[in-house]
């Protein structure tokens, strides 16, 4: 589509806003309200513009560019009308430091800084650079504001966690309401009261904490004023540089983007790509500053001495772990290393084990889904067919969270569930899934105790509801006739999954959601080909997700060296040290708590002090996951590679180089690489899914970790299990086992006190 | 069916009501009951008259004999007299002001002799509860013509050439926005009514809706069949329970004779309505904020375009009328495009119900055909200005109107007419001003609504509403300084040009219009300290006139502060400094005495004015 803007021609895509096409173009338009993603406002009206044959003027950020239109932006009306708007803006915002004509000096002569600062707490004005207003005010050329200055004189909201909510600076463009409700699927946040006295805010005033807040963090990061600011942020300094990394908190990998000033991390914020597209979690927004430079980090290399663990030179502790190690006769002696590390140093931890110790090497226990999607393949003779592209959910007509908590466990893998619905699918929600998104209505079906008894049933009620598969699905029949010999038990009642069936079945492509959770223990695969067999009955896509960070590239990699991997080494691994026959235990990821079973010797290499490093005859002090940098695989199988964004603190080391002089140590010099680059060449050439991996390489296509092409969809014709009479699990039984909120030593729960009050809360 | 020589049709609009209609409508049964009179007369409650200033009021037919401001002391000697003898009560009737003879029958009394009635054509003869007194005036012969004998493209064809506009205010050709909405891509369509009418001092749509609840729901079954809708929504406001009642009824009772729901008169067509109740904010009134409170969510308007037409409720095409549009529908059906293209003016066609209010005699609801000049509604109507004061100008189209002088009283009132006067046709509301009335004051009062109705979304009406209000605060305060004026001309452009809806846009009009025809008054406040009105507190004083002082201390008595010193038979003063203007010296000063006045400029070292309204 062609048209005119400020005497140009223009081209832009159909249905893009005037603002749209005139950026796409080069051509400024300032505005407050409008935020790439979210539904246009038009309420700051700065963006208003002159459009040919119109009688009033046009906010551009809410109007369609149209064919031949003619577009004026900057004439004198429009700029005097856009000053005089401004100027009301500021009448209830403190603007003394947005017009101040000193205001690019001020930074160096910290002449101004108080008096904004002051009156109404907003420090980060104008020192970070970060106030939108700020830039809009030097955009529309405002020099004085006529108007007198209104102090709202609002109580600052400081009693959630993580930010401070200050209405005081909010101009009230709206969002923070609009990205809560229309991306996130949360809608706590509302226009309260009316006219002059409208502000934002919670249901009956409440705290964030009650309202179902998940803490992710958009709002703060769409406010274009001080009004929401990350309360650690606060009265800190512009960070000097910013640095990306991958989120180590769970599958989903996001890219976040860490503010670093003086070698310190100021905050994480998302980075606007695939696969988060500018969103976060809670734990991705606001937890990585603690996990790298909170209290609890392991700074210093320790050795026991007289019963005391003290201080040691690095080289010292380094020569006690490996006269320690040496002297565990072979076959008692093991390695545990970390699942949350990236590819590279996951690859040294298992070549370690296998070349220099030569010792049985598990990781964490961590049931990953492609273990059990290996096992699915192993018992019934054919690949799982997996959809692992998050950005397929959003095109799906219908949800099915199969005993998944998704704002929680899987959050982007939420957001593509929030945009499937807002265009128009429907939600059902079975055992820990909440729900839809708010505001919106979800079907709920209660599994009972879950597993495959309950797979069973709604299969058994879809059947009954008449769901056909599509044509070319083999086995059918013979599915049908072992689900009628059965008699399938069906969980919730009649009527609820009738509705159930009946929205799935019409909802074609169904999104079907799950993790391991769902198909853990004995009977796990058992579920799993039931979940098939109902994708196979409604056409739903499988969507499995992986519930920790490079779960799946590390599967990979422990696949392809001939080690087990995802925990299954693990039961093994910590049978012998419950039956005592380990002489020596090299711990580097994040175990159950040794007590009494702690080996004759131990040596810990972790971040973060735990109870076992307490116990170690060694701690070696690792460096983190931003000092360490790798390659890291999401649930998608998306790779990435990143650069270290920090140095290592104190005297701390990264585990390669640890592990290097360790070798070195134990007659194997040379060991690893002195560079990590090619270290990943080596893992790209070894590990098949990873075969022409080249990091930074394309990154407008991403590589994603091969997998093995799907057969021809066929049912697993499986007997219904016996109805098992049985309560659900309590939400804490049913975690267990499944890695918790722990990235090696650091207890995200123990470690930052906001995040132990929102999992109170919820 | 039964025969009566007599009905006794009471006013039950809510303006009689309030007055006691219910109570004179039972007394009238219970004398008709004890005089044996059930088989030959029948009390029957109706829609509102429009005289509300007369209320309760009594119609009796077929005499068309009129009774006003009934009191259920008088209903036994009514009932002898007139329905017993024959011999209708002239005390109980209609005396026209500044003469003494009563006016008996209706149709000669100037309030009602002028108005032309169509959408009200109803009112004051049937019982708006009841679906077959509807019926009995050739009730949803309309729709049903509508149904069985005209394609949605002859509906529409047919509203469009009797050339009706929207009469919520904004004077949109109604068949234009049904062709959009008919046109648009989207199913399902939904239709909508407006009822949150809620500009101070209009109720016009309440009236219609508790009047005549039959003729708004055939316009709009006839409207669902023109765009092809099976569900639309009448949204009302939560303070109209009369209107929400009656509109209940007759929706069950539509239903009950197969009027709604499905297959309508056996043709096939489905359609059905309900009540969603407005949550109390003037901006729900916004068409497209109202939506949003039918879909359930805060009444914020939304930029347009795209209009409801095209993108509407749940982002479906969406035809919104207000309440007297979709009642005019009806008529227009079954009379003809070119009955109704024949009344009124050049661009507006038809009638238009104005509720005339403020300072004027006969206070009430009057529907006119458009083109009438605002002398004939004022003067010829409304009876012109009570208690010998001059008339000053009228206020049209609410908080988004203008005030209208007294030099342009032989305007042809029309949409276009009004807004080239500065003012707009709005849902309605005529508020009259006397000379008594400041200019300035007014113009306060209604950007002081605006300010507090403003829904908060946009920053112009947010800010600058409020802005206005306080330099017009100031100004009334006399505190008003020479450029006052400029920035006040500065922020209402802002504020029109800026703002996202209609609201906002229209909200400096009462500045605009005041400032325009009444410049001497601002000017006044704010050059010479001086209120022209006597009103602004802060501009005014009292004084005694010692000429005419005859020293009766009944000032002195009722003074609050004691301000007032004088002994008897002499000479009273009043002490300024002490005098907080409350007017009570004005208002006991006997009528033969006349003593005490007001003045303006006050004097140096007078006391402060106390809080002035809506001050906080």
């Amino acid at each position: 589509m062609k048209l005119t803007i400020d005497g140009r021609e223009v081209v832009c895509r159909d249905g893009a806003t005037i603002l749209e096409a005139a950026r796409g173009a080069g051509i400024a338009i300032p505005s407050l309200c409008d935020h790439p993603g979210l539904e246009p406002f038009a309420g700051c009206r700065i963006c208003l513009v002159e459009i040919a044959g119109r009688r009033d003027y046009a906010p551009a950020c809410a109007t369609p560019a149209q064919e031949g239109q003619s577009v004026r932006t900057q004439t004198p009306e429009i700029v005097a009308l856009r000053k005089k708007i401004l100027e009301f803006i500021l009448a209830q915002h403190p603007y003394a430091c947005l017009i101040c004509p000193e205001k690019k000096t001020c930074d160096d002569l910290k002449s101004t800084i108080r008096k904004t600062g002051e009156v109404t707490g907003c420090v980060l004005c104008p020192e970070n650079g970060g106030c939108e207003l700020q830039k809009v005010a030097g955009e529309v050329g405002l020099e004085k504001v006529d108007l007198p200055a209104v102090y709202r004189n609002l109580e600052v909201h400081k009693e959630d966690p993580f930010f401070d909510r200050d209405y005081n600076l909010c101009i009230l463009c709206g969002r923070c309401i609009r990205v809560c409700e229309e991306v996130r699927g949360a809608a706590v946040l509302s226009f309260i009261h009316r006219g002059g006295s409208t502000e934002v805010g919670t249901a009956l005033g409440r705290p964030l904490l009650e309202t179902g807040c998940q803490f992710c963090g958009a709002c703060v990061d769409v406010c274009p004023t001080g009004a929401l600011v990350e309360r650690t942020v606060r009265p800190k300094r512009a960070a000097a540089r910013a640095a990306e990394i991958v989120c180590p908190f769970c599958g989903q990998g996001c890219l976040l983007s860490l503010g670093i000033r003086d070698d310190a991390v100021i905050d994480a914020k998302p980075v606007d790509a695939a696969p988060n597209h500018g969103q976060a979690c809670v734990k991705g927004r606001f937890l990585v500053r603690g996990a790298i430079g909170g209290e609890g980090r392991i700074l210093e290399p320790r050795v026991r001495e007289n019963g005391e663990l003290v201080p040691a030179a690095f080289d010292a502790a380094l020569d006690r772990a490996a006269a320690g190690l040496r002297t565990a006769a072979e076959g008692r002696l093991a390695l545990l290393y970390p699942s949350q590390v990236s590819l590279e140093d996951a690859y040294l931890f298992l070549e370690f084990g296998r070349q220099v110790l030569k010792a049985e090497a598990a990781t964490a226990p961590a049931a990953g889904i492609d273990a059990a999607l290996d096992a699915f393949e192993k018992k019934f003779g054919r690949p799982f067919p997996a959809e692992r592209r998050l950005s397929e959910i959003s095109s799906c007509r219908s949800v099915l969270a199969w005993d998944v908590d998704l704002p929680k466990d899987h959050p982007m893998a939420w957001l593509e569930v929030v945009r499937a619905v807002r265009g128009g699918a429907s939600v059902v929600a079975a055992g820990l899934a909440r729900g839809g998104p708010a505001g919106t209505t979800a079907l709920t079906l209660d599994i009972g105790a879950g597993g495959p008894a309950a797979a069973a049933g709604l299969a058994a009620a879809l059947l009954r509801a008449g769901a056909t598969p599509a044509a070319g699905i083999e086995g059918f029949i013979e599915f049908r006739q072992a689900l009628a010999e059965g008699g399938a038990p069906s969980p919730g009642s009649g009527r609820a999954l009738r509705e159930i069936a009946q929205v799935l079945a019409s909802g074609r492509p169904a999104a079907l959601l799950f993790d391991a959770a769902a198909v853990r223990g004995p009977a796990g695969l058992e579920t799993l080909a039931w979940l098939l067999d109902i994708a196979h009955l409604v056409g739903a896509k499988l969507f499995p997700l992986a519930r920790t960070a490079n779960e799946r590239g590390i599967h990979a990699l422990a696949r392809a060296l001939g080690q087990p991997s995802s925990g299954m080494g693990f039961e093994s691994l910590w049978a012998r040290v419950q039956s005592r026959e380990l002489e020596a235990l090299y711990l580097a990821g994040p175990a159950p708590d040794l007590g009494e079973l702690k080996p004759p010797f131990l040596v810990c290499q972790d971040t973060h002090w735990t109870r076992n490093a307490e116990r170690a005859d060694v701690v070696l002090p690792a460096a983190a996951f931003a000092e360490a940098g790798g390659t890291w695989v999401n649930t998608e199988g998306r790779v990435r590679t990143y650069q270290p964004a920090l140095p290592c603190p104190g005297t701390v080391r990264t585990d390669a180089a640890i592990l290097a002089a360790l070798a070195e140590r134990m007659g194997h010099p040379g060991f690893g690489r002195p560079d990590p680059g090619a270290v990943l060449s080596e893992i790209c050439e070894r590990v098949p899914a990873l075969g022409g991996y080249r990091p930074g390489g394309g990154t407008d296509e991403p590589f994603i970790l091969s997998e093995a092409p799907g057969e021809a969809p066929r049912f697993v014709p499986l007997a219904p299990p016996a109805r098992r009479r049985g309560r659900r699990p309590t939400a804490k039984a049913a975690a267990a086992g499944l890695p918790g909120d722990v990235l090696r030593g650091f207890d995200l729960v123990a470690g930052n006190r906001g995040y132990a009050r929102l999992r109170r809360a919820r | 069916m039964t025969t009566h020589r007599a009905h006794l049709l009471v006013c039950a609009g809510t303006g009689c009501v309030s007055c006691g209609a219910f109570d004179v409508r039972r007394a009238l049964e219970d004398e008709v009951r004890r005089r044996g009179l059930e088989g030959e007369v029948l009390v029957v409650a109706t829609g509102c008259n429009g005289f509300c200033e007369r209320g309760p009021i009594l119609l009796v037919q077929p005499d068309g004999v009129f009774y006003q401001r009934l009191k259920t002391t008088d209903i036994p000697r009514l009932v002898e007299e007139h329905l017993v003898k024959g011999r209708p009560v002239q005390s109980l009737m209609y005396v026209p002001p500044r003469e003494q003879e009563p006016v008996p029958r209706m149709k000669d009394i100037e309030f009602f002799k002028h108005q032309r009635l169509i959408v009200l054509s109803n009112r004051g003869r049937i019982d708006p509860e009841r679906i077959d007194d509807y019926i009995a005036y050739e009730g949803y012969a309309a729709a049903a013509k509508a149904l069985t004998e005209m394609t949605p493209e002859a509906i529409i064809a047919e509203i469009t050439a009797a050339g009706l506009r929207g009469r919520g205010g904004a004077g949109f050709p109604t068949g234009r926005k049904w062709d959009a909405a008919r046109r648009a891509a989207g199913e399902p369509r939904y239709l909508v009514c407006n009822g949150d009418e809620g500009d101070p001092g209009a109720f016009m749509d309440r009236s219609v809706l508790e009047a005549d609840p039959h003729a708004v729901i055939e316009g709009m079954i006839i409207g669902a069949r023109a765009i092809g809708a099976a569900r639309g929504f009448l949204y009302i406001r939560h303070e109209y329970p009369l209107a929400i009642t009656r509109i209940g009824i007759a929706l069950d009772q539509a239903r009950g004779y197969g009027l709604l729901g499905r297959n309508i008169l056996g043709t096939g067509f489905d359609f059905d309505l309900e009540i969603v109740r407005g949550a109390g904010a003037f901006v729900s009134g916004e068409e497209t904020a109202l939506l949003a409170s039918i879909e359930g969510g805060r009444a914020y308007p939304r930029q347009r375009p795209p209009y409801p037409a095209e993108r509407g409720l749940w982002g479906k095409p969406t035809v919104i009328n207000n309440v007297e549009t979709w009642a005019n529908v009806p008529h227009i059906i079954r009379r003809g495009a070119d009955w109704f293209a024949g009344l009124g003016t050049a661009t507006s066609k038809g009638t238009k119900i104005f509720s005339l209010v403020g300072k004027i005699a006969n206070t009430g609801l009057v529907e006119v055909p458009m083109g009438i000049t605002l002398r004939e509604i004022v003067y010829g109507i409304g009876g012109g200005v009570p208690g010998g004061r001059d008339f000053k100008a009228v206020q049209i189209g609410g908080p988004s109107g203008g005030c209208i002088p007294k030099s342009k009283l032989d305007l042809a009132v029309d949409y276009e007419s009004l807004r080239a006067a500065g003012s707009m046709m709005g849902s309605g509301g005529m508020i009259v001003l006397d000379e008594d009335t400041c200019m300035v004051d007014i113009a306060l009062y209604f950007l002081r609504f605006a300010e507090g109705e403003s829904c908060g979304k946009c920053s112009p009406c947010r800010v600058g509403t409020g802005e206005m209000a306080r330099l017009l605060a100031k100004i009334t305060a006399g505190d008003g300084a020479a450029e006052d004026l400029a920035r006040l001309e500065s922020l209402a452009a802002t504020v029109k040009q800026g703002s996202l809806c209609g609201l906002g846009q229209t909200s400096p009009n009462p500045i605009l219009t005041t400032l325009r025809y009444f410049r001497d008054e601002y000017e006044a406040h704010v050059f010479d300290k001086r209120c022209p009105a006597l009103v602004c507190k802060a501009l005014i004083a009292f004084a005694i006139d010692p000429e005419k002082c005859v020293g009766c201390l009944l000032c002195k008595k009722a003074c609050p502060t004691g301000a007032i010193s004088g002994e008897l038979k002499k000479v009273h003063t009043i002490d300024q400094s002490a005098c907080i203007k409350c007017g009570i010296c004005l208002s006991v000063c006997p009528a033969k005495v006349r003593a005490v006045r007001k003045t303006s400029p006050a004097p140096a070292g007078t006391a402060g004015p106390g809080p002035h309204r809506g001050e906080p």
